[in-house]
């Protein structure tokens, strides 16, 4: 009987030995299971933002074309490349947006842009003067034409190389030559010259004026009035060199009426009488220049390139020396001067540099002016020290054609053999003219040309890869995704691996002239890529299959909830065919949700068969949205564009300080008070949020405290105590720990993974002796606090960790801003629990909307003016790889990083432990890639409209910006949402929570 | 008679569980079911639909769902843009209330009037003058939250403030006011619109709620021509609001016969 009881215990024991082996046995496969579809899941995105990247890659490069700008800066000694001066001083007119036929007598005309400025035309019937027609490049605004009638460059929207901050001007150009020189340069009139030239100007004679103000018509005319005669009489004339005016009068009667209103004639008839005055005050060896930056177009404005934009007037008067004038066929006025001889814009600035004895701007294209060269010696002297320059020029550009180099060599080579030979001199400017010609138009073509090819094809790659990512987002049952997974990775690569072979060998053997091995390999990866992703679909499933799919929803998922989601996101798109609603984009967004927070309101208020306590808390969620939405939305730093209607709020005063400190407390109190709805501020929650969280948004607010003090002017007045490179270094420090701790440490201890519950032993069965053996029975005598929110408390820890961080290089309006938005994220999350729209599709989108809020509130615009590059400077003193990168773009995308970790709150926020994790994570990837569709849905619509607007007036002030940002926007979320909210968030809260408390 | 064919209509769409359906309700015209839902069992929605019809059975009901269109919105929406609303928003306003009000009164009765007597209080003893006034004192009272709601949803906070007044003066008015007389105060009632299952079948069968509904949708649209940088003298606020809610009123009236019939 012992031996047999022995037995049976024996075998009994080693039945459970076994049953509990078979469970860890089930637990790991499980466990594994998870991993593997987890993976699976990772490497499909990877591969998807891989394809969209690659589109936005194509669209920039076709759309965006930039030019080298060359630090180079000329110099006379460098192959004597000066000729003495012909001119001892200049003075520079610039009538803004004069155009050609303003200027000349046109018969007939009754308009009253015509025939009212004749003096031109008059005192070009003279040898002494010289009237021509004046071709701008597009595109034709102010600042980029100062740009190219100074360095005689072509002025592409971005100048990489260039500094992005501000105005000023990098490149070699006759303002920096003449400084150079020692020459005084006076300047008044349009401050635009101000802010490119504020080194090289005299700062005893600059006067700018508000060159922004186009409803006023006088006081940049007026003020340069003022200014001019006093510098032109004989007491002051040793005081400058060169005199710059810049009239904008006409410009903006353009603007304001349009050139067909009485203002115009005014305008040009003061124009005309000033000249006439101005002249009378000239000295004999002064150069008169009178030119158009550009012209305008039957409504006034400018920008694009019609001709009417592009035809300028440019007029060169001298009192005692004679132009060399061309035959007068050349000069012929009919037809409104359409086939008047015309030189180009960038010509003025060869044509100067040699009148004043300057070298010409290394960047120069331009060539310089037959005219103004008394005879054909001169005009072969002249194209030498052009063709020279230019050389110099193509030798640092190596992206011309090598038959530049043959032509200038030939070129040389007659100089220096028929250089002295009279007869011969016609030939060498004729074969000069032709050399310029070329690198001009190779320039043109390198920089100022969309490359509708590599537009289209980005634009393709974006549309099917949309459309894949909708398909796997929307149609397919997410129970079946997560099957699919590896059946995607395979024929992906297959497919990948495909493509670039094909791409290789059309390559190989087609040799496209125009089409770079890279973007080969690039379009065949993405194409194989795309096709990978729809085998497996179209193998599984039928487009009539998916198309059915489309329709089921439509007729039985479709409530209010996904038809408002659906209304924001077709009205996001649609914002873009339209500038002025991409320029009030921030309130529209404000609108929109706003809107879902009285629905959500409203959503509360009727639904029945929720606990009174329950209705009142759900509406208090919904009533604190609306408020932070509408409170988030007066935080306005105004784009340029929204001016006058809207009033920047966006400003680092006392207030915002004040309110920073405050926030320390009171957000971690939120927060707290949110983690006891669910009873989850326990353990690690305490230690996060009440202390870490606090500590480190107390240090943020001492870091901006400091930084306001030293930018204030009663703290500089009064300085004595302090001094400036302590609290620097205070800064430094402060904003160094923040960082470190906020993304390094917190992340570190957070992957150890902190719970925040507690275990509560229930008071009937409190014996001493099971709390001992607690092992065993602690599921019989124990209460799991904060059970019912365990993925949830756990995962809004990463979230904090970023947004402390985020919020440390915020500006403290921002950072208030931010803090809004994470109770607002939080009562979200309630709100969804509470509505039951956590699987709808409008979960994600309304935390999309919620990004761009704040990306708007945190004072960012969808302008490069509005970057915010002072924080670069915040961990380091000087430009540093990765810290002044990281800085910067945390500041700019820092809101979408917080909403993007807050994505997979949606399905784990106020749920249980779950059996099944992998339909979790299955939810998790729904939301994820929904946000990404809508992402890249309105990108693509941003991209579009960019790319159907190219030859708009507004595009490179409001629709390239804006396409910009949404490009940027698809590649970081892309990169971010795939490395920290689901690889290293999601992984490890879902792994580790079920590891705990799975069964 | 009208009632009867839409009986007929929906039966034709409705599959045939909607012949045995005539119970104690079945008298009331009705389009308010869903055409087909495949997701939910037939018992679950016949239930529904039960619930619905009683619902609407108890909330009051026109006797002719085109009288009740609030055509005078047109008339006073008109009248102020005739008499100078953009150049003199404020004055244009305020002299366009009252005699929208005056007008609403008139049309108060005519709504009155429309009004079917359910069964149960055979005997109407409603003061209908004391019902108007009423009506009328609340709807501007009204105007205070409808006005919150407003800069809620962005209206200007510290300028534009007597035109964002006027405009939930006048908002108020219209949306308030006929509903205010239609359900003659019994907020009891007008909740039980809110559960249904179907709401927007309700709302759109029944004229005045859908009217409603036509101004809240239309008002919500007017913020759209607002950004739009044409320098228009009607895109000045509160215009846009003003004439998407009225134009809202007329159209959200006239879609509830339409979808009736």
């Amino acid at each position: 009987m012992e031996a047999d009881q022995f037995e049976t215990s024996a075998i009994t024991r080693r039945i459970a030995k076994q049953q509990q082996m078979q469970q860890q046995a089930r637990t790991k496969v499980k466990q594994q299971k998870l991993r593997l579809t987890f993976m699976g899941y990772v490497i499909v995105l990877i591969f998807l933002a891989i394809v969209q990247i690659i589109g936005v890659a194509f669209f920039s490069m076709g759309f965006l074309l930039t030019r080298n700008v060359l630090p180079d800066i000329a110099d006379c000694n460098i192959n004597d490349s000066c000729i003495p001066p012909k001119f001892d001083k200049a003075v520079l007119l610039v009538i803004d947006a004069l155009r050609f036929d303003f200027a000349i007598p046109i018969e007939g005309s009754n308009e009253y842009y015509h025939n009212n400025f004749p003096i031109l035309n008059q005192l070009a019937q003279k040898d002494n003067a010289v009237l021509l027609k004046f071709m701008a490049d597009p595109p034709t605004t102010t600042l980029q034409r100062l740009k190219g009638l100074t360095t005689g460059s072509l002025p592409t929207f971005i100048d990489a190389g260039s500094n992005f901050d501000g105005d000023h001007i990098d490149e070699d150009n006759w303002v920096l030559q003449l400084h150079k020189q020692n020459k005084s340069i006076a300047c008044l009139g349009d401050d635009t010259w101000q802010a490119l030239f504020s080194n090289y100007i005299n700062p005893d004679l600059s006067f700018p004026f508000d060159s922004l103000n186009v409803w006023d018509l006088h006081t940049v005319d007026n003020g340069v009035i003022k200014h001019i005669f006093p510098l032109l009489d004989k007491s002051q004339r040793n005081q400058w060199d060169v005199l710059i005016g810049h009239f904008l009068g006409v410009d903006h009667a353009g603007h304001r009426y349009g050139p067909t209103h009485y203002a115009m004639k005014e305008k040009l008839n003061q124009m005309n009488e000033l000249l006439i005055k101005i002249i009378a005050e000239l000295e004999d060896n002064t150069l008169l220049i009178v030119m158009g930056d550009h012209g305008m177009d039957h409504t006034g404005n400018h920008g694009g390139d019609s001709l009417d934009e592009l035809e300028s007037t440019l007029f060169m008067y001298s009192k005692n020396k004679k132009f060399n004038k061309k035959d007068k066929s050349h000069y012929d006025i009919s037809d409104k001067g359409k086939n008047y001889r015309w030189v180009n814009q960038i010509d003025i600035v060869p044509t100067i540099s040699l009148l004043l004895g300057l070298p010409i701007p290394f960047n120069n294209l331009g060539y310089p002016i037959d005219e103004v060269f008394s005879n054909d010696l001169e005009l072969a002297q002249a194209a030498h020290k052009s063709v020279q320059q230019l050389h110099s020029f193509r030798i640092k550009t190596p992206d011309l054609s090598s038959k530049l180099n043959e032509d200038y060599l030939s070129f040389i080579q007659n100089y220096t053999d028929h250089g002295k030979d009279k007869t011969r001199h016609q030939d060498l400017v004729e074969q000069a003219k032709r050399y310029q010609f070329t690198s001009l138009e190779e320039c043109k073509s390198l920089w100022a040309t969309f490359d509708m090819k590599l537009i289209y094809i980005g634009l393709t790659i974006l549309f099917l890869s949309l459309t894949f990512l909708l398909t796997y987002a929307r149609s397919i049952p997410s129970v079946r995704v997560s099957t699919m997974s590896f059946e995607f990775i395979g024929s992906v690569i297959a497919m990948c691996l495909l493509g670039l072979v094909i791409s290789l060998s059309i390559y190989i053997v087609l040799k496209p002239v125009d089409f770079s091995l890279n973007k080969c390999l690039a379009t065949g990866a993405a194409a194989g890529i795309i096709i990978g992703f729809w085998a497996p679909v179209m193998d599984r499933f039928s487009l009539n299959w998916l198309w059915h799919q489309t329709i089921d929803f439509f007729l039985y998922n479709f409530n209010s909830y996904s038809f408002a989601g659906l209304l924001f996101v077709f009205s996001h798109c649609v914002i873009f065919a339209s500038n002025s609603f991409v320029v009030w984009e921030d309130k529209m967004i404000s609108f929109f949700l706003i809107s879902f927070g009285f629905c959500c309101l409203y959503g509360v208020s009727i639904k029945t068969g929720l606990p009174k306590e329950q209705k009142i808390l759900g509406l208090m969620h919904a009533l604190t949205f609306i408020l932070l939405t509408r409170l988030t939305s007066m935080i306005d730093l105004c784009r340029e564009e929204q001016r006058p209607y809207c009033v920047p709020t966006f400003i680092s005063s006392w207030w915002s300080i004040l309110l920073l400190h405050g926030s320390t407390y009171i957000l971690p109190a939120m927060i707290m008070s949110f983690y006891n709805l669910s009873g989850s501020y326990h353990s690690a929650a305490p230690l996060w949020i009440g202390t870490g969280l606090k500590f480190l948004m107390f240090m943020n607010a001492a870091h901006w405290s400091i930084e306001y003090i030293q930018n204030s002017d009663y703290f500089n007045a009064n300085n004595i105590y302090i001094s400036t490179a302590l609290l620097k270094s205070l800064n430094l420090a402060i904003a160094r720990i923040v960082l470190f701790v906020g993304l390094i440490l917190a992340n570190y201890s957070w992957s150890k993974g902190p719970l925040c519950v507690k275990l509560e032993f229930s008071q009937n069965e409190a014996d001493i002796n099971t709390e001992e053996n607690e092992e065993v029975d602690v599921p019989k005598t124990a209460n799991i606090l904060g059970y019912g929110n365990v993925y949830g408390s756990s995962y809004f820890l990463l979230l904090l960790n970023f947004a402390v961080a985020i919020m440390l290089v915020t500006k403290p309006l921002g950072a208030i801003s931010l803090n809004m938005l994470i109770i607002q994220i939080l009562s979200l999350l309630e709100l969804y629990d509470l509505l039951n729209i956590r699987k709808n599709l409008v979960a994600p989108i309304i935390f999309g909307l919620l990004a761009y809020q704040h990306f708007f509130s945190t004072g960012h615009q969808a302008t490069l003016a509005a970057i915010q590059w002072e924080i670069g400077f915040m961990t380091t003193e000087t430009i540093v790889f990765p810290f002044t990168h990281l800085n910067i773009i945390l500041n700019t995308f820092g809101s979408f990083f917080i909403v993007c970790l807050a994505i997979p709150l949606i399905t784990l926020w106020k749920i249980v432990p779950s059996n099944k994790p992998i339909t979790v994570l299955s939810q998790i990837i729904t939301n994820i890639t929904t946000l990404l569709t809508y992402i890249a849905i309105t990108g693509l619509s941003s991209l579009i409209f960019a790319a159907h607007f190219r030859r708009h007036l507004m595009v490179w002030k409001i629709f390239a910006p804006r396409f910009m940002l949404s490009g940027l926007l698809i590649i970081l979320l892309n990169i971010f949402i795939i490395i920290v909210p689901l690889a290293f968030g999601t992984g490890k809260v879902v792994t580790q929570v079920n590891r705990i408390f799975g069964k | 008679m009208a009632k009867v064919k839409a009986d007929k209509k929906s039966v034709t769409f409705e599959k045939e569980d909607v012949g045995n359906d005539s119970d104690a309700t079945g008298d009331i015209g009705d389009t308010s079911v869903p055409s087909s839902t495949n997701a939910k069992d037939s018992d679950t929605l016949k239930k529904e639909r039960e619930e619905d019809l009683v619902i609407q059975g108890q909330i009051p009901k026109l006797k002719y769902s085109l009288l009740t269109v609030p055509y005078h919105n047109l008339l006073v929406l008109g009248g102020m843009f005739y008499y100078g609303l953009t150049e003199d928003i404020n004055t244009v306003l305020f002299n366009g209330l009252i005699s929208l009000i005056s007008i609403e009164v008139i049309y108060n009765y005519v709504a009155y009037g429309n009004i079917k007597v359910t069964k149960k209080k055979k005997v109407d003893n409603t003061n209908v003058p004391l019902l108007i006034g009423g009506s009328i004192i609340t709807s501007i009272i009204l105007s205070i939250p409808l006005f919150v709601v407003i800069i809620i949803f962005g209206a200007p906070l510290t300028n534009y403030l007597q035109q964002t007044i006027l405009l939930s003066l006048h908002l108020s008015v219209i949306l308030f006011n006929p509903l205010l007389i239609s359900f003659k105060f019994d907020l009891n009632q007008f909740l039980l619109v809110f559960k249904a299952n179907k709401i927007y079948r309700l709302i759109f069968s029944h004229a005045v709620l859908s009217s409603s509904f036509g101004i809240i949708i239309g008002t919500w649209f007017g913020v759209v021509p607002i950004p739009l940088d044409w320098d228009r003298p009607w895109q000045q606020w509160p215009l846009t609001l003003l004439v998407g809610g009225y134009v809202g009123s007329i159209v959200g009236g006239l879609v509830s016969p339409l979808v009736t019939f």
